[in-house]
Parts: structure tokens; sequence; C-alpha cells
């Protein structure tokens, strides 16, 4: 007997024994009814994302064409023969009456106002408040998805709806970090230096991203005003603290000294590290006995820092506090001084000589490449 | 005067388009760095606007492709984006006649191919 068919009599006489044909014939439909479920899910899935998917393409098409004779436009007069157009008619009826089709109108105008600017830039906002499309943005900044609220901020923002401030405002200090982010951006984005005040409210961290992204959102602002840094400057929010001290940096604001210098006393040693840099672009000679005075309690990272200031600014004053890092334990703080020296003192190279022992690691090297940077 | 358009963007590109029809000027458009090497070589376009980030062939190798071709007189404008200042200076290298950034305004793109119209 061949070993296949001893096999199948094992199983049928195995089946018979121990389950009732009638039963599997059942459960083998009900598997077969959920698979043939899930095959129906995603066809209908996937049919009804290509049809949208092919909607908004066409949509894109027709609104393209639309945006583009929409920036173009001159003059107010130009603007309302636009408006009487048989295609923005039958664009602005179709708006009226679709949801899904403003969704992707809105997003081909926020496109067309980060690549555009002048004219073109405010008739894209104006068709904006034409159309009714900021409704849709502000319903959707109620939505309780993040994402959905973000996205509505973003576009109230873009298309420059500074009317809506204070319900964006609402949300610089919102428990999601995404939403507050962006909420954060906004305000600046739209009023600029003063849309700053909601660091008086900040409980929440800023991220190193989100100060970069506020400093870069200022930058395209010309009216400046720093009223708040002081207060900001003392905030409990250490990261308040750090993004105060980055604009005393940007901005130079040597009325800040004396805050920027209580500032090297912070718990938080981001904030110490911030304050040196911001002293760096502020300076004043008071600050080198501060320095030198607060080098021995500090972290390595900051006292590399504080001697990075030395080399810029240091004095003959300072000579025996460099010399004796000479002789520090960590390598980084030797060269590190041995720099400084080079830089700010008067007949340095015969100092060193005198100091350390030029023959061995590192001064071997050292010497030659300090003389080399000196000499560029 | 005929100018070659080539920008990925199908607003920005009939955007620029139609404010450079206004102006008079007979403009072709391409969507991808590709089509715009061919069409260069068939049309002969008297100036070239090209965004630098494109499918198939960036803004870049098109500049470099029309400097050191026979078409070297035809001045290109290059379109960059914020923060690409090192891609604008390898374009003008390439031999780039002038840039502008994004966003700009179509107005100021139209008096620059003015101006750039005059000496070519």
């Amino acid at each position: 007997m061949q070993p296949g068919l001893v096999f199948n009599y094992i199983t049928l006489y195995l089946l018979d024994a121990v389950v009732d044909p009638l039963q599997l014939l059942a459960v083998t439909l009900f598997f077969v009814c959920i698979i043939a479920g899930v095959v129906l899910f995603i066809l209908f899935y996937l049919i009804r994302r290509t049809g949208r998917s092919m909607r908004r393409r066409s949509l894109r098409e027709q609104y393209s064409n639309c945006i583009s004779e929409l920036a173009v436009c001159e003059t107010d007069e130009e603007l309302q023969s636009f408006l009487q157009q048989p295609d923005t008619q039958r664009i602005t009826r179709l708006l009226e009456h679709e949801a899904f089709s403003r969704r992707v109108i809105i997003t081909e105008l926020l496109k067309t106002v980060k690549n555009m600017s002048g004219n073109a830039a405010t008739n894209v906002c104006w068709f904006y408040e034409q159309a009714n499309l900021q409704h849709d943005s502000l319903l959707r900044l109620q939505n309780g998805a993040w994402h959905v609220k973000a996205r509505a901020i973003q576009e109230l923002s873009g298309l420059r709806q500074n009317k809506y401030i204070t319900k964006i405002y609402r949300h610089t200090n919102n428990a999601n970090e995404l939403v507050r982010n962006e909420a954060r951006t906004a305000v600046v984005k739209l009023t600029g230096f003063e849309g700053l005040r909601f660091l008086d409210v900040a409980t929440y961290p800023l991220t190193e991203w989100q100060q970069l992204c506020l400093l870069y959102e200022l930058s395209l602002h010309s009216n400046r005003s720093f009223e708040g840094v002081q207060r900001w400057l003392q905030s409990s929010n250490s990261s308040v603290t750090e993004f105060a001290l980055r604009l005393v940096e940007v901005y130079h604001l040597h009325a800040c000294f004396s805050t920027v210098t209580s500032c090297l006393k912070h718990a938080a040693k981001p904030v110490r590290k911030k304050a040196l840099a911001a002293l760096k672009e502020i300076y004043d000679p008071a600050i080198n006995e501060i320095l030198v005075a607060m080098f021995p309690a500090e972290d390595a990272d900051v006292q590399i820092l504080i001697l990075q200031m030395l080399k810029e600014f240091g004095t003959e004053e300072e000579q025996a506090f460099l010399l004796q890092q000479l002789l520090h334990e960590q390598q980084e703080i030797k060269v590190a001084a041995a720099r400084a020296v080079y830089y700010t003192q008067p007949d340095a190279e015969s100092l060193l000589r005198q100091r350390v022992q030029t023959d061995t690691y590192p001064w071997n090297v050292l010497l030659v490449q300090l003389k080399q940077e000196v000499l560029l | 005067m005929k100018i070659l358009v080539a920008e990925d963007e199908p607003i920005m590109l009939k955007t620029i388009a139609l404010r450079l029809r206004k102006d008079g000027y007979d403009v072709i458009t391409v969507a991808d760095g590709r089509e715009a090497i061919e069409q260069i070589e068939e049309q002969n376009p008297d100036l070239i606007i090209t965004d630098i980030m494109m499918p198939y062939s960036s803004g870049l190798e098109i500049v470099g492709k029309v400097k050191a071709s026979g078409q070297r007189n035809v001045p290109v404008i290059v379109l960059s984006a914020m923060g690409q200042e090192n891609v604008v200076v390898e374009a003008f290298n390439l031999g780039a006649d002038d840039y502008i950034t994004k966003p700009f305004s179509p107005n100021e793109l139209s008096m620059r191919v003015k101006r750039l119209a005059k000496t070519a």
C-alpha cells in the first residue's frame, strides 16, 4: 500500500472519530465568511481610496488653473473680473457644497502662499476669506484629534488670518506638544515679537527645535520689541530662560547684561551654557572675574566654555588662573587653557615653555599647532 | 522671445507662465528635469527659468548642460528655496545668470526676466 493512501485513511478515520462532519463544515464556512469579509473590506477601502485620490487629482488640476489666474491679478478690477469668470463661479459653487473640495483647495492655497510673496500671496489669502474657507479651518481647530487641530493652526497662520489670533493663542500651552508648537510658531508668524507674550504663561518646555523655529519666524519681522526679555530671563520655566538667552545672543541685548550674569548661577546646566553664549555677544570686562570665580564648581563642558570665552576676552589679570589650568588633570581643559594663554597673554610662548614639558605629548604637538593658528 | 520654465509644482509653473505670457513672451512649460533637457534641445529657448529641486534631473544639471553646450549664452534664472544658499553658489559656479528665492513675487520674477532679456 502506498504511504499517501495510508495517510488519507488515517486522517479520515480520525476526523470521523473526533469531529462531526457537519460541525467541520460549519467551522469551515465561518472562516471562509470571515476571509471573504476581510477581502471585501480591503477591496472597498482600496476602491474608495483610489476614487478619492483620482478626485483629488482632478480637483487639483482645476484649482491650479484658478489659483494661478488669481495669483497674477494686479488690481481690484482684475480680482473682481476673476470672481465673475464662469470657471471661478463653478468652483465657488462646488466649494459651498463639498467639504472634500474645500479641504483640497485649502491645501493648494497654503502651498501657494509658501512659494509666493507680494501681490500673489495677498490675492490667495483674500480668496481664502472670500470663499469662507476659514470657517472650515476654524471648525477643524475645535476637533479633538491633535493632527487635525495642528493642521488647522497651520492653515490659519499660513493664510494670514490675524483676526483669529486669540483662538490660536489658546493653544500655545496645549498639552499636546505638536499642537502647542504649531500654535506658538503661528502667533509669532502672525504678530512677530508681540506674539512672544505666550512665554509669560508657558508651563510646558520649549524644545530646541521649537526655539529655532521661533527665531526663524522672528527674523522675518522688522518691528522688534524686547519688552518681556528681562521677565523671561527670570522665568521658572528653564526652557523659557534658555530662549530668552538666545534672544539676548542673537539681538545683542546689552541692557540685559546683569540679568544674564545672574543666569550663570542657574541650577540648570543648559541655562548656564546659554548664558555664557549670550555673554559672549554682550561682553563686558566685569564678567572675567565672575567666570574665574565660577570655574571650580562647574562641570568639564562648562569649564571648557569658560576657557573659550577667556581665549577671546582674557587679560593679564587672568594669567595666573590660566597658567594654573595647564596642570589640570583633564586633557581637554589643559588644551583649552593653553589656547587661552596663547591668544591673550603677552609673550605666551615663553610662558608656556616655562610651565610645561614642551617635548612631551600633548605639548609638543599643541605648541606647533597654536603657533600655526595664530600665524593664520 | 521664447522662455522655457521648468518647475514641478503645477501652480507655480502655471502662475509663472501666465505672468510671462502677460508680458508678451512665448512660454514653454515643463514639469521635470528630463523633459526640460529634451525641450531645450528641441526648442532652443532664449531664456530658461528652472527650479533646483525637480524629478529626474535637478536644476543644477540643467544649468550645467546648458552652459556646457552650444547654448551657453542663453541666460538661466534659478529658483531656489530658502536655505539653499550653497546650491545657489554652485549654480552660479556652473554659469547661472540670476537666482530668485521662494517665496517670491511673480512681478519680481518678471522684472528679472526683463533685465536679462535686454542682455540676451
